[in-house]
């Protein structure tokens, strides 16, 4: 019992505090009914323990009251030891007594749910008033805190019924001046604006709501832009009582946005002025912004390309892997182009490419990384370096032919001189063989010993002519050559537009390159591209074509075909003979030259019949050899 | 035939020397040479009569130069000078000097025995010699006007192809021209033409006497 009562103390002090209530009532009843004994001499001994268990069964509940029973049932009997316990009177005291208090634990029962549920009851309707009440503090608060937004109802007929004070501090207009008057007032006095006031209550009446940016007045006469919203407020059956209306004045709000707006537009101008072309992408690659410059450029307009992916402005292979490399920027962060700047190749629109700058920054703003790429158009650049190049090209080309030009007169007077000695003596020898004597016979012997020795020296000379054209020496580099080739027919094709030919390369993509003396081939290619097109003159086809292959792993074949008459048999023989020219104003020595410095490259030069008639120049170049590994 | 005819070869290079004195020697020609024409000039007055073969290209003094000096001197030694191909520029001004002829190096036998056959008939029969180049100048004359020009534009040097397209004809009938040129004026070669037409002052400016009638005068 002790250990129990700790317990309960220690878990539930309210439960606790009725069981010990119980056992003091019962051991007060108990004592009285001693005090009493004299006076009732054992007769209604129970009696007196039904206000302990009524009074435990009121004050303390149904398990109080039931132990109180207990513990008066034990005492009252303890009252009638020990000579009367068995006898009939006492048992039925002793029931009567237990149905008594059963009863009255049931009725306490009763009477502790009944109160419990009405107690519940009280204390939930007094929480609902609390709570409505703070709701309805707390909706007055806003209204009133709203301090940017007029808030007000009106009647079913436009006549104000609220007025919160941000709507005063809007309009002007006190509470109590405003209350009861119609709320077309803030339309203006015009027939056309009160009729407007009366359509936008009609349209949120129809619709529910309604909202429109309207010009307000307020009291003082001056306006606002504001954003008006009407909302019809329905009953319990849909019926529309009346409306309630939101105004904010959206002046400043306005004037900022056109500020942003002008700012924006300023913005744009700048870039639509800048000379670069501007285009920004978002980190998947798809283009969001597009500048003037870009768009002139590429020649997309901007909406066309908007939401698409930059990949488009590339040709192959970046067009393919332009998202892998910004996946890889992604993954890695390590900046490939980013803050570098590159030279890449871009796609126009009309499917040309031009050589570009281009140069990227990257910007994180809020939640999205944008890169910014700036690129320059190289294509002027490039034309004007490649036109440097060709003006040197040409003058190291034009120096050498005009020094060609004085060497091969200078050795062309030369070269008179052995064939004058020649001549002389060989007319002398036809003179002394017809009397050839002892005396002539040993001066013939002379003469042609010197004869000899002339024709040497003539061919001396044309050796030094052909060493100096050809240089002896050679300053070999591997050299790309298309490249090669486009330089030179850049020189050898200079006015052939206008004569009606039209000249076609053909590359091999394996035919490159090649390891020569740049100049020395270019001579080759000029002088027998020169020739095609003179020898295609008189010619109703003109068609110039220089075409390269790989004949072998170790050489490439360059060929340069004419359209032109084509080459007599005999004059195939001596083609490359030195002096052998058929042109008019020809030294004879352009193929000869050719042949020198093809060979001088290790090469074979040959000509034969193009296919369509014509005359088709081969020469061989050596690759160079790869180095192992 | 008298005593043998001489002539004096001057050019700087051996081997011409040797061969041309070959050449002229096994035809019958007396020769001697000299290395320079201040080596010519030196002996000059001690020179028997002969005709002189004269390089223009030398170093020191050319041709021109020695064709000056011997007109100065006085020479009596008809001259014929030797040019390089196509060099009409240098035979012109040679020929305007007082030349008889000019031959083109290398050339045949036949050429310098033509230009030789001139040279020593001014030398020993001046008569026949003016004869020879009146009847040249009256063939010129009675040339057409368009041999006319093509006959000048020869004597300037020009090319085939440059005349025809200075005259609009194309190159067939300015080497039609030409053939023509050569039997109207009864000679064998163009630079025979140019003999005539420098010695009938084709090519000379107006007012000027032909060197060869300045020197008949004397």
């Amino acid at each position: 019992m002790g250990s129990r009562r700790i317990e309960s103390a220690k878990r539930q002090m309210g439960r606790s505090s009725g069981y010990f209530l119980a056992a003091a009532t019962v051991t007060a009843a108990y004592v009285l009914r001693l005090q009493l004994e004299s006076l009732l001499d054992g007769r209604v001994r129970f009696l007196i323990f039904v206000v302990p268990v009524l009074f435990c069964a009121l004050a303390a509940g149904r398990g109080p009251a039931i132990l109180a029973a207990i513990l008066s049932l034990g005492a009252g009997l303890a009252l009638f030891l020990p000579e009367r316990l068995g006898t009939v009177p006492v048992l039925v005291e002793a029931g009567t007594f237990a149905i008594v208090s059963i009863f009255i634990v049931w009725i306490a029962g009763r009477f502790a749910s009944e109160k419990r549920v009405s107690e519940w009851h009280r204390l939930h309707a007094e929480d609902e008033a609390v709570r409505a009440h703070r709701t309805g503090e707390e909706l007055r608060l806003m209204l009133e805190g709203a301090t940017h937004y007029a808030i007000f109802t009106t009647d079913i007929e436009g006549r104000i019924t609220t007025w919160n004070s941000a709507a005063e501090r809007l309009f002007g207009w006190s509470e109590a001046e405003i209350l009861g008057r119609d709320c077309a007032i803030f339309y203006g006095q015009e027939r056309a604006e009160s009729e407007k006031a009366a359509a936008d209550l009609g349209s949120a009446f129809d619709s529910g709501r309604f909202s429109d940016e309207i010009w307000q007045i307020r009291k003082d006469g001056s306006e606002f832009l504001a954003d008006v919203t009407i909302t019809a407020l329905k009953g319990a059956e849909g019926e529309v009582r009346s409306f309630g209306k939101m105004v904010h004045d959206v002046t400043d709000r306005r004037a900022a946005e056109r500020a942003l707006e002008k700012r924006e537009q300023h913005l744009q101008s700048i870039l639509a002025t800048v000379p670069d072309a501007m285009i920004v992408i978002d980190e998947r690659g798809i283009m969001i912004s597009f500048s003037a410059a870009a768009e002139r450029l590429f020649g997309y307009a901007e909406a066309d390309v908007l939401g698409r992916n930059v990949s488009m402005l590339m040709p192959n292979p970046d067009r393919e892997r332009h998202d892998a490399y910004l996946q890889r920027y992604l993954d890695t962060r390590i900046p490939h182009i980013i803050g570098i700047g590159r030279i890449v190749t871009g796609l126009r629109a009309d499917g040309s490419t031009f050589p570009m700058k281009l140069s990227v920054g990257e910007a994180l703003s809020e939640d999205q990384r944008l890169f910014t790429g700036f690129v320059q158009d190289l294509t002027e650049r490039k034309d004007f370096e490649a036109r440097l190049e060709q003006l040197k090209s040409e003058l190291i080309h034009v120096s050498r032919l005009s020094a060609m030009g004085t060497m091969a007169s200078t050795l062309a007077h030369e070269l008179n001189q052995p064939l004058t000695a020649i001549a002389s003596y060989a007319e002398a020898a036809g003179d002394l063989l017809k009397d050839p004597d002892e005396q002539n016979i040993a001066i013939l012997r002379e003469a042609f010993s010197d004869l000899v020795a002339q024709s040497l020296r003539a061919g001396a000379i044309v050796r030094r002519l052909r060493d100096f054209v050809a240089r002896g020496e050679t300053a070999k580099s591997v050299e790309d050559l298309p490249a090669l080739i486009n330089e030179a027919s850049a020189l050898a094709l200079v006015g052939s537009r206008e004569r009606g030919i039209s000249a076609n390369f053909h590359y091999a993509p394996d035919a490159t390159p090649v390891l020569v003396d740049k100049v020395q081939i270019q001579q080759v290619l000029i002088n027998l591209m020169r020739n095609a097109i003179e020898a295609m003159e008189i010619c109703p086809a003109r068609k110039l074509s220089v075409t390269t292959s790989l004949i072998d792993p170790a050489t490439v074949q360059v060929s340069v075909a004419d359209t032109g008459p084509g080459i007599s048999p005999e004059m195939q023989e001596r083609l490359f003979e030195a002096f052998a020219s058929t042109k008019s104003n020809g030294m004879g020595l352009g193929l000869s030259i050719c042949r020198t410095i093809v060979e001088a490259h290790g090469g074979r030069i040959r000509a034969v019949r193009a296919d369509g008639g014509g005359t088709e120049f081969q020469f061989t170049l050596a690759r160079p050899t790869m180095e192992p590994g | 035939m008298m005593t043998k005819r001489m002539v004096y070869i001057v050019d700087d290079e051996e081997a011409i020397r040797r061969s041309c004195t070959l050449m002229l020697r096994v035809q019958g020609y007396e020769v001697a040479t000299f290395e320079s024409g201040v080596s010519l000039l030196n002996v000059l007055k001690a020179l028997a009569p002969g005709c002189i073969l004269l390089d223009v290209r030398m170093p020191e003094m050319d041709g021109i130069e020695v064709q000056k000096a011997l007109n100065i001197e006085g020479s009596l030694h008809p001259v014929v000078v030797m040019t390089g191909h196509g060099d009409v520029g240098t035979a012109a001004a040679a020929l305007r000097e007082g030349a008889i002829a000019f031959i083109e190096k290398p050339f045949s036998k036949i050429t310098v025995n033509r230009a030789l056959h001139l040279a020593f008939l001014k030398l020993e029969r001046p008569h026949d010699y003016l004869a020879h180049i009146e009847a040249a100048a009256c063939a010129v004359a009675s040339l057409s006007e368009e041999q006319k020009i093509v006959l000048a534009k020869l004597a300037e040097g020009k090319s085939n192809e440059a005349m025809a397209a200075e005259m609009g004809v194309d190159m067939a009938a300015v080497e039609m021209l030409r053939a023509r040129l050569l039997s109207e004026l009864k000679v064998e070669s163009i630079t025979e033409v140019l003999w005539i037409a420098f010695a009938a002052g084709v090519g000379r400016q107006a007012g000027e006497t032909t060197s060869f009638s300045r020197d008949l005068n004397i």
